[in-house]
């Protein structure tokens, strides 16, 4: 957030015209994007049976959503890009569909809109619900945990905007 | 929409554009309250917006720095003598440059019909705009009669701004990019001589050209917004490796835009610190300006606490 | 030192042109360069059919004879493509003949009309000689240029015309006795010259698709009333000085003719003008019509007379209702401005593939094809509709200044199902 530097308000009326104004200016625009990013928030599917994927093509890898992710589910990859007239070496981002939890946080926030929440192997979306379809997804073969195993997963919570939060889940298991 | 090459999910900063869009629906002309009335106005634009979306989005963090415009030239056109009004956002809307271009004619033509009407109620006679999008725009598409439109540069340049000497003995490269927008396309009143004249005045800058400029320039790579893909990254990176060849210390542009794409290219090039290929500065011409006129910033310099620190790209500071 | 690796790259002296000029031109052709190579090519051809000259001129001798003595031999027409200096040598005659005294030693000469018509007859070639260095301009259709183009017209091929004209003045003035005068002849040589250029420049400027101004009009107006003027002295030769009654309704009604659709094409919107001109055309028949009849059932009498003089005469009278008929016809002509027809000029040149920055990172960038001809044939050429920045390089670099915006803005709107906006006026 933007703030001028604690100065106290000129007495000189044409500056104190001008800091009041530059001053609104800046909070009107912060008032109206934080309006619109919430609408945003409400874009895509949610949930624990959501995982990201992203668009290769129109990502323009500024690294955003990999700067964003909680859950290392987002790594930068490079890619040399050969056009007629030049190449050069740029990045891409990749999604690491084992870690990835559906927060769909990297999707809010890619500018490009190069990310998508699509429901994972094994869900399905049916009448606007993201069902569970079939037995859930073998446990990967590590040492047993110390605490038990969660159990079996229930049908998560729908793509609406959540009134409850989705279900603890630890990422990379059922 | 045509798939492979229409607009939509690939135009840069949705939120911002559907924001530009909505605020477009809402035609009442508001009671204005006329707190300091001048024949000049001075219409900053979108530059805050992209700031926010800047610093929302965490983009570039923060090293692009558009709000330092809005105070760059309100603090270059005190120092040669003109109070401008401040057509902001509040009464405002976007001057429809990018919807005109992406096609969306209806939406430009209700910010059109409502900034022209603000602009004839407040009387306006010179209109000064910091963008070259913007004095296109106003100049050409809009039909504002009896207005003189024209771009900072100009009215800076026609007042005789003078920098005092820095001081500073190390000379520095400065290179500046034509804007597409303010140069080439325009049939009447395009601004070539005026920014490199301005820089000239700088006591300790060497104005060096890029191997195409004037009205040869090339493009910065993305134009209304349309696209940020690797096809435009490369236009970006050919443009800015000729001011890399040039040895640039500084490149100056005269469009938020253009300082848009630059400065997006310019922090990713800074993955390995170290081995950054672009090692100049990117920033405005009127910032670069300003920097060197003594003085405060009239309207509070834009300084963001946050802002002061810079991390490096990547997570917890490094890929 | 780095400087010098970088100074290669730059002109840091040199002033940049908004249009590309010189040889470092980002559009440069692949080819072969004009010289040495295609010098040496026509020089060979050259020096071939000079050598074919010589060789027949000295094995076959022209018949050369006495030359010619004015008072022995006829008066001999000489080739139709001289005839205009032959005329102008005639018309010297006009010209003062002041005698220039000696300075520096030189002696006093007489400028006798002989010198003044040489003088006049190269003004033309010297103007045809220095034309590629005043037009400078990047304009090369017609109705781009309309005051080059109506200079042309009017000077190069309807003065010249008439130059020849006048060369055989004596010959005019046995066949046609009711043109009394030779100063009408002379009259020629400057009336529709200018009603010419008035005329091409009117059309010109509208098929250009400019707007009219009035201050344009009044050349246009100068040589209608120059025009007018002639014609009433003509018919009051013919018909007699106290026939003013006579001359005045005829002209009267040959100027609402003429004028009328004139000022409709300048002033009214296109379908009224268009409607003013055919009502003026159609009056134009009916009173030729009239004329015919008058000149049947009232033989002889003034209108006899009138017939005789429009008839078998391309006279100036006659230029008047043809004139307004031309001036309506190409002011009414202006074609619709929407990017079709103004991507239409394009002659395929190439120079806006070359510059356009998106050809060169787009992958289906097709090398030797034409970017603006190809949008208008709706071929996809590298760059289609949507990765076009509208940064106006092509455009800048365009002979024939083609604005490829107007494409973009209007089929971008198109696509969006908007109609495209007008946007502010371009000058």
């Amino acid at each position: 957030m933007a703030a001028p530097p604690a100065a106290a308000t000129p007495r000189d009326p044409l500056l104190a015209y001008y800091r009041t104004v530059r001053q609104a200016s800046i909070d009107l625009a912060e008032k109206r994007y934080k309006t619109e990013f919430r609408f945003r928030t409400q874009q895509y599917i949610r949930g624990r049976g959501t995982t990201a994927i992203i668009d290769e093509e129109v990502c323009m890898g500024c690294t955003h959503c990999f700067d964003n992710c909680a859950f290392e589910a987002i790594d930068m990859v490079d890619r040399k890009f050969a056009l007629p007239a030049m190449s050069y070496v740029s990045r891409k981002a990749v999604i690491i569909v084992d870690n990835c939890v559906g927060c769909e946080k990297c999707a809010i926030v890619c500018p490009v809109d190069a990310i998508d929440m699509i429901p994972k192997a094994g869900f399905e979306v049916k009448e606007g619900r993201l069902l569970q379809v079939g037995a859930p997804p073998p446990r990967p073969a590590t040492p047993a945990p110390a605490k038990p195993a969660a159990p079996p997963a229930t049908p998560a919570t729908p793509a609406t905007p959540p009134a409850t939060p989705p279900s603890p889940s630890r990422p990379g298991g059922p | 929409m045509i798939p492979e090459f229409g607009p939509g999910r690939s135009i840069p900063h949705p939120i911002l554009f559907r924001l530009l869009d909505s605020e477009a629906d809402d035609l009442t002309v508001p009671e204005i309250k006329v707190e300091h009335k001048a024949e000049f106005a001075y219409y900053p634009g979108c530059i805050d917006y992209y700031d926010q979306e800047m610093q929302f989005s965490h983009m570039n963090y923060g090293e692009t720095n558009h709000g330092i415009i809005f105070d760059s030239s309100i603090k270059l056109l005190r120092a040669v003598g003109i109070e401008p009004m401040i057509l902001d956002r509040a009464f405002m809307k976007c001057c429809g440059h990018d919807q005109l271009w992406q096609g969306k004619v209806d939406v430009f033509r209700k910010m059109r019909d409502y900034n022209s009407k603000i602009i004839k109620m407040l009387g306006v006679k010179t209109l000064i705009t910091s963008c070259a999008e913007g004095y296109r725009t106003f100049r050409l598409d809009y039909k504002l009669d009896g207005v003189r439109v024209v771009h900072v540069t100009q009215i800076l340049f026609e007042r005789g701004l003078r920098i005092p000497p820095t001081g500073d003995t190390k000379r520095v490269r400065v290179a500046y990019q034509d804007p597409c927008r303010c140069g080439r396309q325009m049939p009447v009143g395009a601004v070539f001589e005026e920014p490199r004249e301005l820089i000239k005045r700088v006591d300790n800058a060497d104005l060096v050209e890029l191997k195409t400029f004037r009205g040869d320039a090339q493009c910065c790579g993305v134009a209304q917004m349309m696209y940020c893909n690797d096809k435009t990254k490369g236009l970006t990176y050919s443009r800015m490796d000729e001011a890399r060849d040039v040895d640039a210390d500084f490149l100056l542009t005269a469009c938020p835009k253009c300082l848009t794409h630059f400065g997006c290219l310019h922090h990713e090039n800074k993955w390995r610190p170290g081995d950054e290929r672009y090692k100049y500065r990117v920033m405005d011409i009127t910032q670069f300006l300003a920097e060197r006129l003594p003085g405060e910033y009239p309207t509070g310099g834009n300084e963001d606490p946050k802002r002061k620190e810079l991390p490096l790209p990547g997570r917890a500071g490094g890929g | 030192m780095e400087i010098d690796r970088v100074k290669g790259k730059v002109f840091e002296e040199a002033p940049g042109f908004p249009t590309q000029y010189g040889p470092d031109r980002s559009d440069r052709q692949p080819g072969s360069p004009l010289v040495p190579h295609e010098t040496y090519r026509d020089l060979v051809s050259i020096f071939l059919l000079l050598a074919m000259s010589f060789f027949l001129t000295a094995w076959i001798v022209p018949s050369l004879e006495t030359p010619r003595n004015p008072a022995q031999t006829p008066f001999i027409v000489p080739d139709w493509y001289v005839l205009f200096s032959y005329g102008l040598l005639k018309l010297a005659e006009i010209l003062p003949e002041p005698d220039v005294p000696g300075v520096l030693g030189l002696p006093a000469f007489r400028l006798t009309a002989g010198f003044w018509g040489f003088f006049l007859t190269n003004i033309p070639l010297v103007i045809l000689l220095a034309l590629p260095f005043i037009d400078r301009g990047r304009e090369t259709r017609p109705a781009k240029s309309p005051l080059r183009s109506a200079f042309g017209v009017s000077f190069l091929f309807v003065w010249l015309f008439f130059a020849s004209m006048y060369s055989v003045n004596n010959l005019i003035l046995e066949k046609w006795p009711v043109i009394a005068d030779d100063n009408v002849l002379k009259a020629f040589m400057f009336g529709p010259p200018f009603l010419s250029f008035a005329a091409a420049y009117v059309g010109l400027r509208r098929l250009g698709y400019k707007p009219m101004y009035w201050y344009r009009v009044v050349p246009l107006l100068a040589a209608f009333l120059i025009t007018l003027g002639h014609s009433a002295y003509i018919l009051s030769t013919i018909w007699g000085h106290g026939q003013w009654g006579w001359i005045a309704a005829f002209l009267g009604l040959l100027s609402a003719t003429t004028l009328a659709p004139v000022v409709a094409t300048v002033w009214l919107p296109e379908k009224a003008a268009l409607r003013a001109t055919i009502a003026g055309s159609a009056f134009f028949a009916l009173f030729g019509v009239l004329l015919w009849l008058t000149f049947w059932f009232y033989s002889p009498g003034p209108a006899y007379a009138t017939e005789v003089v429009i008839v078998p005469n391309m006279h100036t009278v006659l230029a008047l209702p043809v004139f307004s008929i031309i001036t309506g016809y190409v002011g009414l002509r202006r074609p619709y401005s929407t990017y079709e027809y103004l991507l239409n000029e394009c002659y395929q040149c190439g120079k806006c593939h070359t510059v356009c920055p998106v050809t060169k990172v787009e992958d289906d960038a097709l090398g030797g094809l034409n970017l603006v001809y190809n949008s208008f044939k709706k071929e996809h050429d590298g760059v289609p509709l949507w990765t076009c920045l509208a940064c106006d390089a092509c455009s800048a670099v365009c002979p024939l200044d083609i604005q490829y915006s107007d494409y973009i803005l209007e089929e971008r709107a198109k696509v969006m199902s908007q109609p495209a906006v007008d946007g502010g006026e371009r000058e």
